[in-house]
């Protein structure tokens, strides 16, 4: 078996036992990444000397120190949207190609103390704006099931990077989808995690409101490994939440069944235009559940179809005014071939913007301007608290939701691109989350064509727990995970 | 057509806290700190960092709050400024817009007329930007002041002169020091005052077309600046012009306000609640705790001192004038024999003199108040006279020293000794037969001019009253 | 809101928006952004179904309330990684074109 096919937990009781050191590791990984990602793209930048420093300082502690942790030694890779201390961060972004943060992410910070392995920095939609990756300043990243595809977005890379193995894990950051639908896209197991439970310091934002960092990993257990590493209170962070951190794994490995738990199934999500074999894979997911002892109920959440238009409302608004910091003043892109200092602002964001980037700071600015704000903006975010009542409401009767992640498969590389409202369309099952900051997970459930399909289950605020047992649960019955992209196992 | 002016003011004022608004880097005085020295990623706008609210900021404008009579929000929200400018790092200034700290609020203030009453319209809290200079073709930025708690305090247009701008400017100025929330020097740029102006027919409740003027930096470029515009305004309206809404500059040396931008822009600030800051929620009883600590404010200071020390309002105002002085004024008294009213004049005549001559900073009075007291009883108690106790304390700004040794070291003590006078007096008598005839003849100024003799003779240590009891004893028994 | 019914989505206001925005669009951008505002704009507009009346907004609600940390002095971060980033620096300062007129 090679060392890339390991889940996290048998890869530290290797590192543990010292069967194999976080060096050669690190190396099996780097050169995996060197074969496999020029096809693949999935990385922006790849650390090796830093990799391999940290893989190194990750051997002292495991031959000395009693306290390693379950990620002591593991390699990662981190969506290029967190920053990393005098790493390339450049959110896929012309107007960041170079920039390199003096400081580190509380989430990398995290890692850094538990001494992980960072391989490198994974590809985007331009920050953070896309459904597919398309949208990135650089390249497309390709779906490792089928190179003609998408892989999704915005954390495509990550999600890519996973699922051929050239990270065991890797950072991703959902703010409308972005992690749950390249994961569900990519066949992997991705968590968004309820908006405040891991620190968004250091996150380069694109909506405050609904920005949250999440794990993308091979199966529900390991990525409970890494949601327990980076979750907690940050003090940097206004907006993270106080409540302490669960021991996720300890309680997935005491788990034997779902008896007592009820799913319950909006009606909302499963209408036409889902893809027939989204939705029969998904039937099948939840009788899977409902064997394992859960009970299973209709529920309603009336105002989903609203979702969409008040999520890129909001998103729109608050991504015009984040991206405003982009000025070629402090750091970034700097066209000083200008006459004047709104010369340099202009020609900056002209050249360092992609058009998704422009056209959503363009509708953003329109949407919070003078006589504007109250019809769209203020309009939004009342709708907002309705669909987050829905939510309360829905979970007044159950204890999660079983949706799919999206309407179809990974669609063709350029099949969306030219019509914005298409691709918006595509998040139609994801951004309700988002808008009301609870969790979900998103997990393989099956294969069309030898592309993915993604189960997305969702939660109360802080029931990762629940959602980790579920998915660890189905998976403990159930084989998609285990199944790999042909370039798995493509040998040298 | 007479014209009324209808002003109002917004004061920017730069709390007194140790670190900045949102994080955690030192506030310093950004004239002469080195650039960019205390910043971080927060205060230079890096993608990524996030504001977390300074709590004494908080605590210092529910303070501001509570003193000009504002109803306090239990429920405040922070809000986006967004606009581009270099000094602006994050391209937006996390300010308040709709829900601020407090509203509602009003102070009286002194004109001519009587006592005035100007509504505050709000006090809300932001952050500070950063610094530009400019040399050759280039502007230069420094981030020090990027991000220092801002306190933004607006009135209603109720200011009708410069006159009235003057006295509000000068209590809100006046009441800010004594809250010890802002060090009040208006040089430095802490305190900045701006005016809306703008004028209407007197008796029209109509507001007409305002304009802004920015960078007001003392009290009086404020009132010269204010009655330049109304007068501009009035006289574009007298000959049926339009006044256009804009920012202006005033430029102190000619006395005119000057539009400060070419084409002006649309001010679309697109406001919005700030994403990374929760909704703060004040507690009832830690608000009504600041009450309760507040210190005693001007007025009612004065009204106290008018009382209680049987002071002038004249004399009460100048003590009450910075709230150091007035402290240190109660202080000597206590400390002292001497009535209130002696210890008022010798501040405020000899001290503040030294005081002012030599520059000194109220919060470093170089003169202990038990010293200062102990100087004055010497005075009361005819052990110096007033002359002397001047040289006096002039050694002590100078070179510092206790009032007894001064007096001691340089022979001061006054002498009341009836002989030791009779005899310099009769000496200067004898010796001027002239003047003697001359002040007998009437020559009343003459007395004076006998007085500085004898003061010579003496060393200014003669006590002056028994000089001209003797004095005048003795002259007119020349005339007999 | 009377202004909801007038609007217009044209070049004029592609162009305000822009100037905003500090970008600088060509004319087959500001074209584009003129047809691509109304599509989205129509779509959005299905929010004006829904009975707000009494909803308070999202953005009132919040987990955390009144986050503040005490007033102490914290590390600032080194002057020359700061300035390592900046485009243009010179003697400590960030370097731009200069500005001529005050705000």
């Amino acid at each position: 078996m090679q060392l890339h096919e390991l889940s996290i937990q048998e890869t530290h009781e290797l590192l543990s036992s010292r069967k194999i050191s976080s060096e050669e590791l690190t190396r099996a990984y780097l050169e995996r990444i060197h074969r496999l990602d020029p096809q693949i793209k999935s990385y922006v930048t790849v650390a090796d000397e830093l990799a391999l420093e940290q893989a190194r300082d990750a051997d002292q502690r495991l031959k000395t120190d009693e306290s390693c942790t379950p990620l002591t030694g593991i390699p990662y890779s981190a969506k290029d949207s967190i920053s990393t201390r005098g790493i390339n961060t450049t959110c896929s972004s012309k107007i960041l190609e170079n920039y390199k943060p003096f400081y580190d992410a509380t989430a990398i910070k995290k890692l850094i103390s538990t001494n992980s392995v960072l391989l490198g920095k994974n590809n985007m939609d331009e920050f953070g704006m896309g459904s597919s990756t398309e949208n990135s300043g650089f390249f497309t990243t390709r779906n490792p099931w089928n190179f003609d595809h998408v892989p999704g977005g915005s954390s495509g890379g990550s999600a890519a990077a996973v699922a051929a193995g050239l990270a065991p894990f890797a950072l991703g950051e959902d703010t409308g989808g972005s992690v749950r639908m390249p994961a569900s896209f990519c066949g992997i197991t991705g968590l968004k995690t309820t908006y405040g439970r891991v620190s968004r310091y250091g996150l380069i934002p694109l909506v405050s409101s609904f920005d949250t960092i999440g794990p993308m990993a091979l199966s529900a257990y390991d990525v409970a490994l890494v949601l327990e590493a980076i979750a907690g209170h940050d003090r940097k962070d206004s907006t993270s939440r106080l409540e302490s951190v669960q021991n996720y794994s300890a309680s997935l490995k005491q788990s034997e069944n779902l008896r007592g738990l009820r799913i319950g199934i909006p009606k909302e999500y499963f209408v036409e235009g889902l893809d027939p074999e989204v939705d029969s894979s998904l039937r099948t997911a939840i009788k899977q559940i409902e064997s394992l002892g859960a009970e299973v109920v209709e529920v309603s959440l009336p105002h989903t179809q609203y979702a969409i238009p008040v999520y890129y409302l909001i998103s729109f608004a608050e991504a015009s005014s984040n991206l405003a910091k982009y000025d070629g003043i402090r750091f970034g892109l700097s066209e000083r071939n200008a006459e004047s200092l709104m010369d340099v602002y202009l020609k900056t964001r002209e050249l360092g913007f992609g058009a998704e980037t422009k056209r959503r700071i363009m509708l953003g600015t329109f949407a919070l301007s003078a006589g504007y704000y109250d019809a769209y903006y203020l309009k939004a975010q009342k709708v907002r608290t309705l669909i987050r009542q829905d939510f309360e409401k829905a979970f007044e009767s159950c204890d999660a939701l079983i949706t799919p992640v999206s309407p179809t498969t990974a669609f063709r590389i350029g099949e969306k691109i030219t019509n914005p409202l298409d691709m918006y369309l595509s998040d139609v099952f994801v951004v309700a989350v988002n808008l009301a900051g609870i969790p979900a997970l998103s997990v393989p459930c099956g294969l069309s064509n030898g592309l993915p399909i993604g189960m997305q289950i969702m939660g109360p605020l802080l029931s990762e727990e629940t959602l980790l047992r579920i998915g660890h649960m189905y998976q403990s019955q159930t084989d998609w995970h285990t199944k790999h992209p042909p370039c798995w196992n493509d040998l040298p | 057509m007479k014209y009324q002016a209808v002003i109002g003011l917004e004061v920017h004022a730069e709390l007194l806290t140790k670190s900045k608004m949102f994080c955690g880097c030192a506030v310093v005085d950004s004239i002469t700190a080195k650039p960019n020295r205390y910043i971080c990623p927060v205060c230079t706008g890096q993608p990524g960092a996030l504001p977390v609210l300074n709590k004494k900021a908080i605590e210092l404008a529910v303070r501001v709050g509570l003193a000009l009579g504002c109803q306090i929000h239990t429920e405040s929200i922070f809000a986006r400024k967004n606009y581009f400018y270099p000094d602006l790092p994050k391209g937006y200034q996390i300010s308040q817009y709709d829900q601020p700290l407090a509203t509602d609020g009003k102070i009286q203030i002194e004109t001519e007329a009587g006592i005035k009453e100007v509504r505050i319209r709000r006090v809300h809290l932001e952050e500070d930007t950063g610094k530009l200079s400019h040399a050759d073709a280039h502007s230069f930025i420094d981030y020090n002041r990027s991000g220092v708690p801002l306190l933004e305090i607006v009135t209603e247009p109720d200011l009708r002169s410069p006159e009235e701008v003057r006295a509000y400017a000068t209590k809100l100025h006046a009441i800010l020091r004594y809250l010890d929330v802002n060090s009040g020097d208006m040089e430095k740029g802490v305190i900045r005052f701006e005016a809306n102006v703008s004028v209407r027919e007197e008796g029209s409740d109509q507001l007409n077309t305002r304009t802004e003027i920015k960078n007001l930096n003392s009290f009086r470029a404020l009132t010269l600046g204010t009655e330049y515009e109304i007068q501009r305004q009035g006289e574009i309206y007298a000959r049926g012009g339009i006044v256009e809404q804009e920012t202006l500059g005033f430029n102190e040396a000619t006395g005119k306000t000057y539009s400060q931008r070419g084409k002006e822009e649309a001010h679309d600030y697109r406001y919005f609640p700030e994403p990374d800051l929760p909704p703060l929620v004040l507690d009832s009883a830690w608000i009504e705790s600041i009450r309760a600590s507040l210190p005693e404010l001007p007025e009612a200071k004065m009204r106290r001192f008018i009382e209680q020390y049987e002071l002038t309002p004249q004399e009460a105002r100048l003590l009450i004038s910075e709230k150091l002085l007035a402290d240190y004024f109660e202080e000597v008294v206590s400390k002292s024999k001497s009535p209130a009213k002696m210890i008022s004049s010798w501040i405020a005549g000899e001290f503040m003199r030294y005081m002012n001559d030599m520059n000194l900073d109220m919060a470093k009075i170089p003169i202990d108040a038990e010293d200062l007291a102990q100087l004055i009883d010497m005075v009361l108690d005819k052990t110096v006279s007033g002359s002397s106790a001047k040289v006096v304390l002039a050694e002590m700004f100078k070179n510092g020293g206790k009032p007894a040794e001064i007096v001691k070291a340089k022979n001061l003590a006054q002498v009341s000794d009836e002989g030791f006078i009779q005899d310099i007096i009769t000496k200067i008598l004898n010796d001027n037969p002239k003047e003697v005839e001359q002040f007998l003849a009437g020559k009343e100024s003459l007395l004076q001019w006998f007085m500085g003799q004898a003061a010579r003779a003496t060393r200014g240590k003669a006590d002056p009253t028994k000089t001209k009891e003797l004095l005048l004893k003795a002259v007119e028994d020349k005339r007999k | 809101m009377s202004k909801k019914q007038e609007l217009q989505i044209d070049e004029k206001l592609v162009k305000e928006i822009a100037s905003l925005a500090r970008l600088d669009l060509s004319k087959e951008e500001t074209e584009m952004f003129v047809s691509q505002f109304k599509d989205i704009l129509d779509y959005v507009s299905i929010l004006n179904e829904v009975d707000t009346e009494n909803v308070p907004p999202a953005y009132l609600w919040s987990a955390n309330k009144s986050v503040t940390r005490e007033d102490e002095i914290e590390e600032s971060v080194p002057m020359q990684e700061f300035l390592s980033n900046a485009p243009q620096s010179k003697d400590e300062y960030v370097v731009i074109p200069r500005i001529h007129m005050e705000q």
